[in-house]
């Protein structure tokens, strides 16, 4: 499988009175076509600014990309001017927000935001296009959706909707981020059915960014889990959750509460993640982690183990 | 006990339930049109019946719509059923003044950030339910310096000890207002404490400290519990009864460890098949 998407060292850092918040630390990272890639962490472990990262959302100022390189399909998006972006956003890479309300436009029709999608992009829209997309989407009577203005659908036909205008132009990429979070959990699991059906269909590499693991496990190929800005650990998801090494995942997947386990107390994680203006010297989890050496004093890398395995740690 | 009828009740169960619900029913108006003229009813509860002994720990579990929200609010009182009974040791809820309830009955809501006022500072958030505790019991208000001292006890209570009492909500983290939450309603020494999705908008590492919390005030308060949750790993933590719920009405009841090993109602195995693999 070829990588569709590489990032190699990328920092980004937003730009604050009180001292910059390096919310994206040396991160390097592959999404390769025909996978979904999961990527877990915690509030504020910069795993949304990673994804927006990518599409260059994020807004300049605050944020600043510090080093680093974000390859799509051969080409360093850093490097690319407004106009060059332009044309990767939703042409090359698709995007998919947690709160499909205001990824819409709320006074335009669901067609017709469809349809400006592919004018942006100086691309003929052939009648049927638009009723096709939404019937992707599994949005049935796909021609009543497709006039009705977005505060006139569910919440789950309006994520299904923002999924159609992700993959009109036919990207490669697709990056959800927590897509299912501002759902009803009745209505999760058919919006990452599509996500995974479409993944099928067109052989989209996704993204899908999540503090849920329970949701993750059963969705990502690939499971990378982030840590005060950092990836600590990437593997084959199955792997990763049945024998994570990183001290910070097995401390986090021991804290979940299992069926099996019945009563009593669980494990949990001691201390809170660093301020990330300040972040400290070393391995960023040192202060919490139980198996902390004093090599720790020094970052990890994240260095290559067997089975397609990575972690960042000096004494897993 | 007549002869040739074996009664299975054990002596507790005889005795009079903390809180029973007898066939409760709640309908919502469905409201439609410019003028929002009521054009429907849906049944939210559809005759519920529950009974929680002193010292228990009752789990709802079920997906959104199933009305175990609407359930626990009914027991808290921040709603009123449209049928059936809620009883206190046998007494009709009607009895009790809303005070009277509220120092029995206490509620925690999934959103910490949305429950807390966010204009109080934690002494008048938490100094205005001690001193309707001690309303209830009789007395006066306690003096500036007691009632901070009180409030600090509170704090060490849920883990935050040292909080400075004029801090204000958003000062915290999510786990921490969660935290402020459990203490804002132990203010009032409650008896049961319904607790509606407790963790379920908390991180991870933070879900396993909160549970805890919840567990350990149990036992030091000798609290009674209900847990409502879609999770059934939570509930399964936290519950040593389980009630599953769906459209309005009890499917399945019964001890938790039975109801997880073998599950009577189809919908309970659904409710089953939804927790990941790796956390069965």
């Amino acid at each position: 499988m070829s990588d569709l998407l590489t990032i190699r060292s990328l920092s980004v850092h937003y730009r604050r009175r009180d001292g910059d918040v390096k919310a994206v630390r040396s991160v390097s990272l592959d999404v390769r076509a025909g996978e979904t890639l999961g990527l877990a962490g915690e509030s504020g472990c910069g795993k949304s600014t990673l994804a927006m990262a990518i599409p260059r959302l994020l807004p300049q100022p605050p944020a600043e990309y510090a080093g680093g390189k974000i390859v799509f399909e051969g080409r360093d998006l850093i490097s690319l001017s407004s106009e060059e972006l332009r044309q990767i956003r939703g042409a090359g890479i698709g995007v998919v927000f947690q709160d499909p309300f205001s990824a819409l436009n709320p006074v335009l029709t669901v067609g017709e935001q469809i349809k400006e999608a592919f004018s942006a992009h100086v691309r003929p829209c052939p009648p049927g296009t638009v009723e096709d997309l939404l019937s992707r989407v599994r949005l049935p009577d796909a021609v009543r959706i497709a006039r009705g203005y977005p505060h006139q659908l569910s919440g789950g036909q309006r994520q299904r909707a923002v999924i159609a205008l992700a993959i009109a132009l036919g990207p490669r990429l697709l990056i959800a981020d927590e897509p299912t979070t501002a759902l009803d959990v009745t209505l999760q699991g058919g919006i990452l059915d599509l996500l995974d059906g479409l993944k099928k269909e067109m052989g989209l590499g996704v993204l899908l960014v999540s503090h849920n693991i329970g949701l993750l496990s059963e969705r990502a190929d690939r499971l990378a889990v982030m840590y005060a800005g950092e990836i600590v650990e990437v593997g084959p998801a199955g792997q990763v959750l049945a024998g994570a090494f990183h001290p910070y995942t097995r401390g986090l997947l021991a804290s979940l509460p299992r069926l099996s386990a019945g009563r009593g107390k669980l494990p949990t994680l001691a201390g809170q993640p660093p301020d990330l203006r300040n972040p400290p010297e070393g391995c960023a989890f040192r202060a919490r982690c139980p198996r902390a050496i004093p090599a720790c004093g020094v970052s990890p890398s994240l260095g290559a183990k067997e089975g397609g395995r990575s972690v960042a740690c000096h004494n897993p | 006990m007549t002869p040739g009828r074996r009664d299975t009740e054990t002596p507790g169960n005889l005795k009079t339930a903390m809180l029973s619900l007898e066939n409760i029913v709640k309908i919502f108006p469905v409201e439609g049109g410019i003028l929002r003229r009521k054009i429907g009813i849906v049944p939210a509860l559809k005759g519920v019946s529950l009974r929680v002994p002193a010292g228990g720990s009752l789990g709802i579990v079920g997906e959104s719509g199933s009305g175990k929200t609407t359930l626990g609010k009914i027991v808290a009182r921040h709603l009123a059923a449209d049928g059936g009974r809620v009883l206190w040791e046998g007494r009709p809820h009607e009895e009790f003044s809303r005070r009277e309830w509220a120092s029995r009955v206490q509620m925690v809501f999934q959103d910490p950030a949305a429950s807390l006022n966010p204009k109080l500072s934690l002494r008048v958030l938490l100094g205005e339910a001690v001193a309707v505790r001690a309303q209830i019991d009789g007395q006066k208000g306690p003096r500036r310096a007691e009632r901070d001292r009180r409030l600090q006890a509170l704090l060490d209570e849920v883990g935050l000890s040292g909080a400075p009492l004029d801090a204000y909500p958003h000062q915290f983290s999510s786990g921490q207002r969660q935290r402020l939450a459990i203490a804002r309603a132990l203010a009032l020494r409650p008896r049961l404490l319904v607790a509606d999705e407790p963790v379920s908008s908390l991180d991870l590492s933070v879900q396993a400290q909160i549970l805890n919390l919840l567990m350990d005030l149990k036992d030091r308060w000798g609290l009674t519990y209900i847990v409502i949750s879609h999770d059934l790993a939570v509930v399964s933590r936290l519950a040593d009864r389980v009630a599953v719920m769906k459209n309005g009405e009890v499917v399945e009841e019964g001890e938790t460890s039975a109801v997880l090993a073998a599950p009577r109602h189809p919908y309970t195995q659904t409710l089953l098949d939804a927790v990941p693999a790796f956390l069965r």
